[in-house]
């Protein structure tokens, strides 16, 4: 028997262990509760019946097969003979699977309370429309979450919760136990533990709703993320940490902090600790050579950073915060530290034009000379989303911005067209120039379906 | 009993039709002209009888053989437990969700509750 089993629902594809049931373990672990993992995303992963169903809303042909497939998965849930299943919805495209579950376990399983959470409850950026409300009125779930679960899930289980679209943002990290991974099996994920050691972000990039949703920037004292680290690595054997946050270098004093810890601790240990996770480019002056080294020291492999443009003008207009010498500096750097990049980028933002496209293509040549050993991967994800909340979605009417359906088809200074043409103009740039630029079979799709929309409706 | 609820497009010409969901009547001119939720409970394995009345042939106004107003009710969801039923599914699992003429009735047969996962698979 155990008070809670929290469920992954498909479909999200990341081969590092899911930051979240761990922290929610160890809350209810030490308010007196029993709670395990069940990592239902990782199980089905290769399953194309439930991919397609997650991703592109459609059943499986042979019905039967399927539901004999779902129950037994049921049963193997049942197995942990659980009071409230805690369904982890990561991103809208976990949505489907999530009531799915939902459906059978209340018919199979009428006894469990199912608990929802998570961000992808959330249709349209995590400011958009929560669909916890509407799942309940169909009796789809007992209860539901929005956003931070840490102690909504306590105040579950101990029969004291109510539930409300307005959350207040949890500001004290430090007092939350250490994440519990005792349950996950991590043969199966990445040689890597999540870590989190803020939430929210320091920046107010206009496209970003991170900022809209976690009003403030909190984080955890450096000595707390450093602490858990070396108790995390002895505990399960595993040296590398990926962080979770929207940034790492948000507070410089918790960075620092942090660094000295982990440096001093990796100059005596065994096994050196190193870790990745997302950074911002800092000024020289924010962000000296020492602690550059510092952080080499303590550990530091890699960093993702949303540079999402090379042309200052439009970065400027976003409220990135940093100019091209802070790229040029941050890079050599890097270079010197043996510390890899991944630049992630957007292409398309509203004050993008054929001008900025050629800025960003004769920096692109610029950047070259740091590929492949720092600059490791040039992340061209998507065209320009415009989420609800957010700066851009408030002063687009005044940039000639039309919103469309969808976050993507937004129509004025460029259409979608033309940014997927720019996105693929760019890629091709940047291979030719020796980055690595990997797939993305979505956005090449879209690109196909909005040329045989227009030619339709031509 | 479990609770339903259906969303639809009333038409009205010489006023609204009156429609009824098994034993539940909304008389002719109760509803307005425009989108309702009509709120009801149901049973599992028994059917829904959805019927339009009140509607004759004077109640349809064509110009040039096109018609420009019409008394009829459209079906634009049904809210039953665990699943909503869209237009588009209507459409493909059901019959047409629109009611146009007299004392038009449609069934909906709902299984019973054990077999709701298998319905819900093959009707999504």
């Amino acid at each position: 028997m155990v008070d809670v089993l929290l469920v992954s629902s498909p479909a999200t594809f990341s081969d590092i262990a899911p930051a979240a049931p761990a922290i929610l373990i160890a809350m209810l672990e030490k308010a007196g509760y029993s709670a395990k993992f069940y990592d239902f995303n990782l199980i089905v992963n290769n399953d194309r019946d439930f991919i397609d169903l997650a991703l592109n809303g459609r059943m499986p042909k042979n019905k039967k097969k399927f539901n004999n497939k779902i129950i037994n998965y049921i049963n193997d849930i049942k197995k942990y003979n659980p009071k409230f299943i805690g369904i982890s919805i990561f991103t809208y495209q976990c949505q489907n699977i999530a009531k799915l579950l939902c459906v059978y376990l209340r018919i199979h399983a009428p006894e469990i309370k199912i608990i929802l959470g998570g961000q992808g409850l959330a249709q349209g950026g995590l400011e958009g429309t929560h669909l916890g409300e509407k799942w309940k009125k169909l009796n789809l779930c007992d209860y539901w979450v929005i956003s931070e679960g840490e102690w909504p899930i306590i105040d579950i289980v101990s029969g004291n919760y109510k539930e409300t679209i307005n959350w207040t943002q949890i500001t004290n990290l430090d007092e939350f136990p250490i994440p519990n991974y005792s349950s996950y099996d991590f043969s199966r994920y990445k040689k890597t533990i999540p870590i989190t050691g803020s939430r929210g972000c320091v920046r107010r990039c206009t496209f970003c709703d991170i900022h809209v949703h976690w009003k403030k920037f909190v984080f955890r004292s450096g000595m707390s993320i450093a602490k858990e680290m070396i108790e995390q690595s002895s505990k399960y054997g595993i040296y590398n940490f990926t962080f979770t946050d929207s940034l790492i270098n948000g507070s410089m004093k918790a960075y620092k902090e942090m660094c000295e810890v982990l440096a001093k601790h990796n100059s005596s240990a065994k096994q050196r600790i190193s870790w990745q996770g997302q950074f911002i480019f800092r000024p020289k002056n924010q962000m000296p050579e020492d602690v550059w080294k510092l952080s080499a020291d303590a550990g530091l492999a890699e960093t993702h950073v949303g540079v999402e443009s090379l042309s200052e003008s439009v970065r400027d207009h976003m409220k990135k915060k940093f100019s091209n010498e802070d790229i040029f500096y941050s890079l050599n750097c890097m270079k010197k530290y043996n510390i890899t990049t991944v630049l992630l980028m957007i292409v398309g933002y509203i004050t993008d034009n054929e001008n900025t496209l050629q800025e960003n293509k004769n920096m692109y040549q610029k950047l070259s000379k740091y590929s492949p050993n720092t600059i490791r991967k040039v992340a061209i994800g998507t065209t320009l989303s415009i989420l609800p909340g957010t700066p851009l979605e408030k002063i687009a009417k005044d940039h000639g911005v039309k919103l469309g359906k969808y976050e993507n088809d937004w129509s004025g200074p460029s259409t979608l067209e033309t940014r997927l043409q720019w996105r693929l103009e760019l890629i091709d740039h940047c291979r030719k120039l020796g980055f690595f630029v990997p797939e993305n079979e979505e956005q090449q799709a879209l690109l196909n379906y909005v040329t045989d929309q227009e030619k339709i409706y031509a | 009993m479990p609770k339903a609820s259906l969303d639809i497009l009333v038409g009205g010409c010489n006023g609204t039709p009156g429609f009824k969901i098994n034993d539940f009547t909304l008389i002719p001119n109760e509803l307005s002209e425009g989108e309702h939720t009509i709120d009801f409970t149901y049973e599992y394995g028994e059917s829904i009888k959805f019927t339009m009345f009140g509607k004759s042939k004077y109640d349809v106004e064509l110009v040039n053989g096109k018609i420009v107003k019409d008394k009829y009710i459209a079906i634009k969801k049904l809210s039953l437990e665990f699943l909503e039923i869209h237009s588009w599914q209507f459409h493909t699992y059901f019959w047409e969700p629109y009611f146009g003429f007299n004392n038009q009735s449609k069934y909906i047969n709902i299984p019973l509750r054990k077999d709701i996962p298998i319905w819900f698979l093959e009707i999504s």
